[in-house]
């Protein structure tokens, strides 16, 4: 069980790693959003979600994501793909009218239906490459930190935002430790005949057990004797620290910004365009182009 | 006259279960020795350790550390003070990186950034870990590990370094590492007081003196050859003594006699073939 | 033979290319009541080497072969049911304490018998055998295994793997952490075993259990066989360093008085009484 393989933080020296944290964050939020606008109909979807994969491409060649973690990231979510796209290809959304085939007892499957199923799978695709983009070009504690400083209005409310940050720090620091213990339990168990792999539920419930509860109890332990770690370590969760590690938003994170926003603001208008006036953007670049030569 | 370093004056300790874990504990140690706390496992070390630390409050008795009485009031002081590096190396390790771990003692002690980045640099150095600053603890051993414990520790500038046990879940590699460190340390600073809670009856032997504890009291407290002097008394506790004395000993019981002074293994050896 | 190692080769695989060998071509025998130790410092192999003995592990070359079963890679080899192989051997990992789970330490102690097939009532027989084997008394039966002391706990987890009865066990480590008396308690229920015929294959960084309890000895270092033999005639080994092992104090002493001139031959001498009997009869003679 190597957690290396899902889009985990590799330290390189690109651009895109050195990106202010809560940039990241921001750009991950408003390219979603985009990528989820209404563009009114299907060839003008298709054609902005080529140009934002065209744009995620790039990202991921200049941060040197890796494409086969990628891939591989979608091998594992296949299966809820398809399911969503056949629901979509089902269930019709909207005025549907282009018949594709019908079944023999009437059930009809339309164009418009199979089109749909694919913008959807499409959508997910995208959002999965950016989620990547995020996580194997940001260390998890930066991206804490980054969370932290949103979440900073809410000191006003006096919500503990410091103490929530440590704790999810702790909790990722601890995970690759208590996968290796979970691995070192279930080895032990194996060892005095337990099957993880086969059995009836009953059996595989009562598997599980054998590692939850030996997992659980040892983090209980574990975590006694953190906190005494941390209080000889002079640790009070409410009082002022300073942080070693600092988000630090430089040049070339505004020239980012300045970028990440006229981009959208060109999608978005499309997006207005498009549901105000019932334009088809490739056939309009086209024309325009004709025009020009 | 020296003021010690720590006085501990009549201390007893109660877990809330009711199970009793020190009673009527009273000793002085001085500024720069190195001390060992041996005895079984359940004979109240553990639990003077974390009192000396203040991470419990003593039921009876009191702790004057560098000359503060230990108490709620004076927490901060402890914690300029005294440091604690606990058994198990992932357990205490904090920080994401080894980075981060060294400088979490730093950010609760508001030290400022760019100081603290010089600290964390040259502590690192200090203790060998200066190639694995972006580590995380996933990534390197137990040893190195309970080395960046020791490099937070001081980072922080502590006088009193205690170890609980500090090697005991090290394989020999790791021990050998640790054990190297702390003498560079000692040498280093000649002020640092140690105190070594440990199984390793050799390590006490070499130390400038030994505590036993025994069903939760100070059993013997002085230096090694003392307190070490009677080997079956020892082994009537459960303890064992260590290899140069058991030597000594079952040899004067045969009638031979070896000079007391030999400390170490080779001049005992020396002695015992001067003897033919 | 009880347990044969055939040439056995392991390749940790980490992706991004990144592998590493764990065992290189290791090949030796184990019999029948044999109390052989593994020895390396970490990093040697001995790990990956143990969890082949009850097939958790299979070597990418080679073959172990326990009895009537092969553990190999090649599937038409392998044997069946290697499921059961783990009631025949035994396992006891390091720091055992942490596999216990059920609500009552006589549950806990059943459950490797009920998993190998044994009904409810032959269980407990066998569970509170194995408890009094590894001197727990029947105050221990209902407790919680949560509620115990560490030593308590490892005993429980070891009684949770003889229960099984298995013919041989392997142990990693099994004093590690513990002090200097529950260490020779524990070895000296392990040597209990041994006496009673059961084959024992320890894993252990110390030299002294090596020196006091074993009767053949495996070095590995560098994820190789460097040899095979009994604890002595290691110890005695004039450069033993090279295979990066600590000696025991006592045969750092006997090395000490070899150099200042003791003129009796020490080679014999393997435990600290004929250490201290060699000493008096040396000084009686000269």
């Amino acid at each position: 069980m190597d957690s290396r393989v899902f889009g985990k933080f590799s330290n390189k020296n690109t651009i895109i790693h050195k990106l202010d944290s809560r940039l990241k964050i921001f750009a991950l939020i408003l390219l979603m959003v985009i990528i989820f606008l209404n563009y009114g109909d299907f060839a003008n979807s298709f054609a902005v979600l080529g140009v934002v994969s065209i744009i995620i491409v790039v990202i991921m060649l200049i941060g040197r994501v890796s494409f086969l973690s990628f891939l591989k990231n979608l091998k594992a979510l296949w299966f809820m793909m398809v399911f969503l796209m056949l629901i979509n290809c089902l269930i019709p959304y909207g005025v549907y009218t282009h018949v594709m085939f019908t079944f023999p007892n009437g059930f009809a499957i339309y164009w418009e239906a199979l089109f749909n199923a694919l913008r959807v799978g499409f959508r997910i695709i995208l959002m999965v490459a950016l989620t990547m983009i995020l996580t194997s070009t940001t260390s998890p504690l930066d991206i804490t930190y980054a969370f932290e400083w949103y979440l900073t209005p809410l000191k006003l409310v006096k919500f503990p935002t410091q103490v929530i940050s440590m704790t999810i720090s702790l909790a990722l620091r601890f995970i690759p430790t208590l996968l290796e213990e979970a691995q070192r339990i279930m080895r032990a168990q194996k060892s005095r005949g337990v099957d993880y792999n086969r059995g009836i539920i009953s059996k595989k419930i009562k598997s599980i057990t054998t590692l939850v509860i030996p997992l659980l109890v040892s983090c209980f332990s574990r975590s006694d004797e953190l906190a005494l770690a941390m209080d000889a370590r002079g640790y009070d969760p409410y009082a002022n620290r300073t942080r070693y590690r600092t988000l630090n938003f430089g040049l070339k994170d505004t020239l980012f910004l300045a970028l990440l926003l006229v981009i959208s603001a060109g999608f978005i208008y499309l997006s207005v365009l498009a549901s105000n006036f019932n334009i088809n953007f490739l056939t309009y670049l086209f024309k325009q182009i004709g025009e020009t030569f | 006259m020296n003021v010690p370093i720590i006085e501990v004056k009549h201390l007893s300790y109660r877990y809330e279960s009711d199970v009793e874990a020190l009673e009527d504990v009273s000793f002085k140690v001085e500024k720069g020795e190195y001390v060992t706390l041996i005895g079984h496992n359940g004979s109240g070390k553990s639990t003077l350790a974390k009192l000396l630390c203040y991470l419990y409050e003593p039921l009876k008795g009191e702790i004057i550390l560098n000359g503060v009485k230990e108490s709620d009031a004076t927490v901060k002081e402890i914690r300029k003070t005294v440091g604690i590096v606990f058994q198990n190396p992932d357990n205490q390790f904090i920080g994401g990186t080894v980075e981060d771990d060294v400088a979490f003692g730093l950010e609760n002690r508001n030290v400022e950034v760019e100081k603290m980045r010089e600290l964390v640099h040259e502590y690192a150095r200090k203790v060998n870990m200066e190639h694995y600053l972006q580590k995380e603890p996933s990534e390197i051993s137990g040893g190195q590990k309970q080395r960046v414990a020791i490099a937070g520790i001081l980072a922080l500038g502590l006088k009193i370094v205690i170890f609980d046990e500090a090697t005991s879940m090290l394989d020999p590699e790791g021990v050998e590492d640790i054990k190297k460190l702390i003498n560079e340390m000692r040498s280093a600073d000649k002020d640092l007081t140690f105190i070594s809670i440990t199984h390793d009856i050799e390590e006490a032997y070499m130390s400038d003196r030994v505590i036993i504890m025994n069903e939760h009291r100070i059993f013997k407290d002085g230096a090694p050859n003392e307190v070490f002097s009677n080997v079956d008394e020892i082994r009537s506790i459960g303890l064992g003594a260590p290899f140069i004395l058991r030597v000594k000993d079952a040899l004067k019981k045969k009638g031979i006699v070896v000079d007391d002074k030999a400390v170490t293994l080779d001049s005992l050896a020396r002695d015992i073939c001067k003897l033919k | 033979m009880q347990i044969e190692i055939k040439n056995i080769s392991y390749i940790y695989d980490y992706g991004n290319k990144e592998t590493y060998k764990a065992l290189d071509n290791v090949s030796f025998n184990v019999e029948k009541g044999d109390f052989l130790a593994i020895v390396g410092k970490t990093g040697a192999g001995k790990s990956t080497l143990i969890q082949m003995l009850n097939g958790l592990l299979v070597p990418d070359e080679g073959e172990v072969d326990v009895d009537e079963f092969v553990v190999s890679k090649d599937k038409k080899k392998r044997s069946k049911k290697l499921f059961l192989l783990r009631k025949k051997v035994g396992m006891v990992f390091q720091f055992p304490e942490y596999q216990l789970f059920e609500e009552t330490v006589l549950k806990d102690v059943m459950f490797g018998p009920k998993n190998f097939g044994m009904k409810d009532e032959e269980a407990m027989e066998v569970a509170k055998a194995a408890l009094t084997s590894v001197h727990l008394s029947s105050k221990f039966y209902d407790r919680s295994p949560f509620e115990l002391s560490g030593g308590e706990k490892r005993k429980v987890a070891i009684a949770g793997i003889l229960a099984s009865k298995p013919e041989i066990i392997v142990l990693d480590e099994p004093t590690a952490g513990l002090d200097p008396i529950a260490k020779i308690d524990i070895m000296n229920l392990i040597k209990e075993l041994h006496d009673k015929g059961t084959t024992i294959v320890l894993v252990t960084h110390d030299m002294d259990v090596v020196m006091n309890y074993a009767t053949k000895v495996v070095v590995l270092n560098d994820s190789k066989l460097m040899k095979i033999t009994t604890p002595s005639a290691l110890f005695n080994e004039p450069d033993v360093e090279k295979y990066s092992l600590e000696i025991p104090t006592l045969y750092k002493f006997k090395r000490l008085l070899k150099s200042e001139g003791f003129k009796k031959d020490l080679k014999a001498v393997n435990d600290f009484d004929s250490l201290i009997a060699s000493i008096v009869e040396e000084k009686n003679n000269g």
